[in-house]
Protein backbone atom coordinates (compact mmCIF):
# COMPACT_ATOMS: atom_id res chain seq x y z
CA UNK A 1 0.00 0.00 0.00
CA UNK A 2 1.11 3.57 -0.55
CA UNK A 3 2.92 4.51 2.51
CA UNK A 4 4.31 8.49 3.27
CA UNK A 5 4.40 8.98 -0.62
CA UNK A 6 2.35 12.17 -1.26
CA UNK A 7 5.35 14.73 -0.13
CA UNK A 8 5.24 17.91 -1.90
CA UNK A 9 1.89 19.56 -1.28
CA UNK A 10 0.73 21.98 -3.60
CA UNK A 11 0.54 25.44 -3.01
CA UNK A 12 -3.25 26.41 -2.00
CA UNK A 13 -4.58 22.83 -2.33
CA UNK A 14 -6.63 21.46 0.48
CA UNK A 15 -5.80 18.25 1.98
CA UNK A 16 -7.54 15.81 4.31
CA UNK A 17 -7.34 13.49 6.85
CA UNK A 18 -9.57 10.56 6.97
CA UNK A 19 -11.22 8.18 9.66
CA UNK A 20 -12.28 4.65 8.02
CA UNK A 21 -15.92 5.22 8.26
CA UNK A 22 -15.61 8.22 5.53
CA UNK A 23 -13.72 6.30 3.68
CA UNK A 24 -15.83 3.34 3.37
CA UNK A 25 -18.31 5.43 2.40
CA UNK A 26 -16.62 6.74 -0.29
CA UNK A 27 -15.62 3.48 -1.60
CA UNK A 28 -19.42 2.21 -1.05
CA UNK A 29 -20.87 4.85 -3.07
CA UNK A 30 -17.60 5.10 -5.81
CA UNK A 31 -17.17 8.21 -4.29
CA UNK A 32 -13.17 8.90 -4.12
CA UNK A 33 -13.22 10.30 -7.52
CA UNK A 34 -14.66 13.10 -5.91
CA UNK A 35 -13.15 13.14 -2.55
CA UNK A 36 -9.95 13.45 -4.84
CA UNK A 37 -11.45 16.07 -7.12
CA UNK A 38 -12.26 18.42 -4.09
CA UNK A 39 -8.94 17.47 -2.19
CA UNK A 40 -5.40 16.87 -3.25
CA UNK A 41 -4.76 14.23 -1.27
CA UNK A 42 -5.86 12.22 1.78
CA UNK A 43 -4.09 10.85 4.65
CA UNK A 44 -4.82 7.72 7.09
CA UNK A 45 -3.31 6.48 9.57
CA UNK A 46 -2.12 2.85 9.81
CA UNK A 47 -4.83 1.90 12.42
CA UNK A 48 -7.35 3.23 9.29
CA UNK A 49 -5.19 1.32 7.03
CA UNK A 50 -5.66 -1.87 9.05
CA UNK A 51 -9.45 -1.03 9.83
CA UNK A 52 -9.71 -0.62 5.65
CA UNK A 53 -8.47 -4.49 5.07
CA UNK A 54 -10.17 -5.95 8.37
CA UNK A 55 -13.64 -4.49 6.00
CA UNK A 56 -12.22 -6.21 2.80
CA UNK A 57 -11.59 -2.72 1.02
CA UNK A 58 -7.49 -3.56 0.95
CA UNK A 59 -7.79 -3.62 -3.24
CA UNK A 60 -9.63 -0.21 -3.24
CA UNK A 61 -7.01 1.44 -0.95
CA UNK A 62 -4.23 0.13 -3.37
CA UNK A 63 -6.30 1.84 -6.13
CA UNK A 64 -6.75 5.09 -4.12
CA UNK A 65 -2.81 5.41 -4.13
CA UNK A 66 -1.04 7.68 -4.93
CA UNK A 67 -3.95 9.66 -3.57
CA UNK A 68 -4.33 8.03 -0.47
CA UNK A 69 -1.44 8.11 1.66
CA UNK A 70 -0.90 5.69 4.62
CA UNK A 71 0.59 8.04 7.71
CA UNK A 72 2.85 5.93 10.25
CA UNK A 73 2.87 7.88 13.77
CA UNK A 74 5.95 8.32 15.89
CA UNK A 75 5.70 6.60 19.25
CA UNK A 76 4.86 9.28 21.11
CA UNK A 77 1.54 10.16 19.18
CA UNK A 78 0.58 6.66 19.09
CA UNK A 79 0.44 6.71 22.55
CA UNK A 80 -1.51 9.89 22.45
CA UNK A 81 -3.38 8.35 20.28
CA UNK A 82 -4.35 5.71 22.88
CA UNK A 83 -5.21 8.16 25.06
CA UNK A 84 -7.28 10.19 23.19
CA UNK A 85 -9.09 6.51 21.99
CA UNK A 86 -10.12 5.90 25.84
CA UNK A 87 -12.11 9.71 25.69
CA UNK A 88 -13.93 8.68 23.06
CA UNK A 89 -14.81 5.69 24.50
CA UNK A 90 -16.01 7.42 27.56
CA UNK A 91 -18.30 9.87 25.69
CA UNK A 92 -21.92 10.09 26.00
CA UNK A 93 -21.94 9.75 22.67
CA UNK A 94 -20.15 6.88 21.80
CA UNK A 95 -21.96 3.04 22.07
CA UNK A 96 -19.13 1.32 22.29
CA UNK A 97 -17.02 1.76 26.09
CA UNK A 98 -13.71 -0.34 24.44
CA UNK A 99 -11.06 2.40 23.69
CA UNK A 100 -8.95 0.42 21.89
CA UNK A 101 -11.87 0.10 18.80
CA UNK A 102 -11.35 3.57 18.68
CA UNK A 103 -7.99 3.83 18.09
CA UNK A 104 -8.77 5.03 14.33
CA UNK A 105 -10.62 7.81 15.14
CA UNK A 106 -7.90 8.68 17.67
CA UNK A 107 -4.75 8.18 15.13
CA UNK A 108 -6.73 10.75 12.62
CA UNK A 109 -7.07 13.03 15.29
CA UNK A 110 -3.65 12.97 15.92
CA UNK A 111 -2.84 13.08 12.60
CA UNK A 112 -4.88 15.75 11.84
CA UNK A 113 -3.18 17.60 15.05
CA UNK A 114 0.42 17.81 13.36
CA UNK A 115 1.66 20.88 12.35
CA UNK A 116 1.72 20.36 8.31
CA UNK A 117 -1.80 19.43 8.70
CA UNK A 118 -3.22 22.22 10.25
CA UNK A 119 -5.09 23.91 6.98
CA UNK A 120 -6.45 20.55 6.03
CA UNK A 121 -9.65 19.28 7.02
CA UNK A 122 -10.29 15.89 9.36
CA UNK A 123 -13.03 13.78 7.39
CA UNK A 124 -14.87 11.53 10.65
CA UNK A 125 -18.35 10.74 11.00
CA UNK A 126 -19.24 9.26 14.27
CA UNK A 127 -20.20 11.17 16.93
CA UNK A 128 -18.04 10.68 19.96
CA UNK A 129 -14.79 11.54 18.16
CA UNK A 130 -16.04 14.21 16.28
CA UNK A 131 -16.59 15.97 19.58
CA UNK A 132 -13.47 15.55 20.93
CA UNK A 133 -11.57 16.52 17.54
CA UNK A 134 -14.04 19.77 17.70
CA UNK A 135 -12.40 20.19 21.55
CA UNK A 136 -9.13 19.86 20.09
CA UNK A 137 -9.68 22.52 17.42
CA UNK A 138 -9.48 20.53 14.42
CA UNK A 139 -11.71 21.43 11.37
CA UNK A 140 -13.74 18.86 10.20
CA UNK A 141 -16.59 17.10 8.02
CA UNK A 142 -18.40 14.20 7.58
CA UNK A 143 -18.56 11.99 4.39
CA UNK A 144 -21.97 13.27 3.70
CA UNK A 145 -20.86 16.96 4.37
CA UNK A 146 -18.02 16.35 1.51
CA UNK A 147 -21.58 14.88 -1.02
CA UNK A 148 -23.21 18.06 0.50
CA UNK A 149 -20.19 20.70 -0.65
CA UNK A 150 -19.71 18.52 -3.75
CA UNK A 151 -24.05 19.57 -4.35
CA UNK A 152 -23.06 23.07 -3.90
CA UNK A 153 -20.18 23.42 -6.11
CA UNK A 154 -22.12 21.64 -8.71
CA UNK A 155 -19.96 18.66 -9.11
CA UNK A 156 -23.04 16.43 -8.10
CA UNK A 157 -26.65 16.92 -8.51
CA UNK A 158 -28.96 16.32 -5.13
CA UNK A 159 -30.07 12.78 -6.59
CA UNK A 160 -26.53 11.89 -7.13
CA UNK A 161 -26.03 13.02 -3.57
CA UNK A 162 -28.95 10.97 -2.43
CA UNK A 163 -27.86 7.61 -4.25
CA UNK A 164 -24.77 8.01 -3.13
CA UNK A 165 -26.02 8.37 0.71
CA UNK A 166 -28.46 4.99 -0.33
CA UNK A 167 -25.66 2.92 -1.72
CA UNK A 168 -24.20 3.60 1.57
CA UNK A 169 -26.85 2.97 3.88
CA UNK A 170 -27.47 -0.38 1.33
CA UNK A 171 -24.33 -1.78 2.32
CA UNK A 172 -24.69 -1.08 6.21
CA UNK A 173 -23.20 2.11 7.06
CA UNK A 174 -24.99 3.89 9.66
CA UNK A 175 -27.13 6.68 7.52
CA UNK A 176 -30.80 6.69 8.32
CA UNK A 177 -33.74 6.79 6.05
CA UNK A 178 -34.74 10.44 7.33
CA UNK A 179 -31.60 11.63 7.70
CA UNK A 180 -30.67 10.68 3.86
CA UNK A 181 -33.75 12.35 3.18
CA UNK A 182 -33.20 15.53 4.83
CA UNK A 183 -29.40 15.83 3.52
CA UNK A 184 -30.97 15.40 0.40
CA UNK A 185 -33.84 18.45 0.90
CA UNK A 186 -30.93 20.62 1.92
CA UNK A 187 -29.03 19.73 -1.06
CA UNK A 188 -31.91 20.50 -2.83
CA UNK A 189 -33.65 23.79 -1.04
CA UNK A 190 -30.92 24.70 0.98
CA UNK A 191 -31.14 24.88 4.53
CA UNK A 192 -34.26 27.33 5.50
CA UNK A 193 -36.12 24.92 3.90
CA UNK A 194 -36.17 21.03 5.08
CA UNK B 1 -12.61 -11.63 -2.28
CA UNK B 2 -13.13 -10.68 0.85
CA UNK B 3 -16.53 -9.85 1.69
CA UNK B 4 -16.57 -6.23 1.90
CA UNK B 5 -18.28 -4.60 5.10
CA UNK B 6 -19.09 -1.32 6.65
CA UNK B 7 -17.14 0.23 9.53
CA UNK B 8 -19.19 0.49 13.18
CA UNK B 9 -22.56 0.03 11.72
CA UNK B 10 -23.96 0.72 15.16
CA UNK B 11 -22.23 4.25 15.67
CA UNK B 12 -23.92 7.55 16.27
CA UNK B 13 -22.99 10.16 13.24
CA UNK B 14 -23.96 13.69 13.01
CA UNK B 15 -27.47 15.27 12.43
CA UNK B 16 -28.44 16.33 8.87
CA UNK B 17 -27.79 19.91 10.51
CA UNK B 18 -24.78 19.34 11.38
CA UNK B 19 -24.08 18.08 7.22
CA UNK B 20 -25.34 21.44 7.02
CA UNK B 21 -22.05 22.80 8.91
CA UNK B 22 -19.87 20.32 7.68
CA UNK B 23 -19.98 21.44 3.68
CA UNK B 24 -19.86 25.47 5.18
CA UNK B 25 -16.34 24.26 6.67
CA UNK B 26 -14.85 22.30 3.81
CA UNK B 27 -15.95 25.50 1.92
CA UNK B 28 -14.35 28.07 3.97
CA UNK B 29 -11.34 25.71 4.42
CA UNK B 30 -10.75 25.51 0.36
CA UNK B 31 -11.06 29.28 -0.01
CA UNK B 32 -8.73 29.99 2.94
CA UNK B 33 -6.06 27.62 1.62
CA UNK B 34 -7.08 29.11 -2.07
CA UNK B 35 -6.42 32.85 -0.69
CA UNK B 36 -3.13 31.80 0.65
CA UNK B 37 -1.85 31.07 -3.17
CA UNK B 38 -2.91 34.91 -4.02
CA UNK B 39 -0.25 37.68 -4.70
CA UNK B 40 -1.02 40.60 -1.89
CA UNK B 41 -1.17 44.23 -2.76
CA UNK B 42 -2.20 47.80 -2.08
CA UNK B 43 -4.76 49.21 -2.86
CA UNK B 44 -5.73 52.97 -1.88
CA UNK B 45 -9.34 53.91 -2.49
CA UNK B 46 -11.73 55.83 -0.64
CA UNK B 47 -13.37 54.28 2.57
CA UNK B 48 -16.75 54.60 1.19
CA UNK B 49 -16.11 52.96 -1.64
CA UNK B 50 -14.98 50.12 0.14
CA UNK B 51 -17.92 49.94 2.55
CA UNK B 52 -20.39 50.40 -0.30
CA UNK B 53 -18.37 47.02 -1.62
CA UNK B 54 -19.44 45.23 1.21
CA UNK B 55 -23.16 45.24 0.45
CA UNK B 56 -21.78 42.97 -2.18
CA UNK B 57 -20.59 40.59 -0.27
CA UNK B 58 -22.28 36.56 0.29
CA UNK B 59 -22.34 35.61 4.01
CA UNK B 60 -19.31 33.34 4.12
CA UNK B 61 -17.40 36.45 2.80
CA UNK B 62 -18.57 38.83 5.16
CA UNK B 63 -17.93 35.82 8.04
CA UNK B 64 -14.44 35.72 6.81
CA UNK B 65 -14.20 39.96 7.07
CA UNK B 66 -15.65 39.62 10.05
CA UNK B 67 -12.78 37.53 11.39
CA UNK B 68 -10.28 39.37 10.21
CA UNK B 69 -11.88 42.08 11.97
CA UNK B 70 -11.54 40.66 15.19
CA UNK B 71 -8.14 39.71 14.53
CA UNK B 72 -7.13 43.27 13.60
CA UNK B 73 -8.65 44.77 17.02
CA UNK B 74 -7.86 42.16 19.14
CA UNK B 75 -4.05 43.01 18.72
Amino acid sequence: MAQEQLTARLPGATYAVSDTGPLISAFQSDSFALLANIFAGIYIPTACATELTKHGWREEVHAASPKLVIMQLAANEERRALTIARQIAQHPDTNDPVGERHLGEAQAIVLALRSEHRDDLLLVDELAARAIAKQMGVRLSGFPGVLLLAVQASLISAEELKVRLEKCQQQGTHYGVTFIKQVYEMAKHGRRKQ
Amino acid sequence: MKRKSAHEPNAKVMSATEVWDDAQQIAQVLRQNLLKTEPMVELHIPLSVFLSALDTFTRDELVLLRKRIEDRLAV
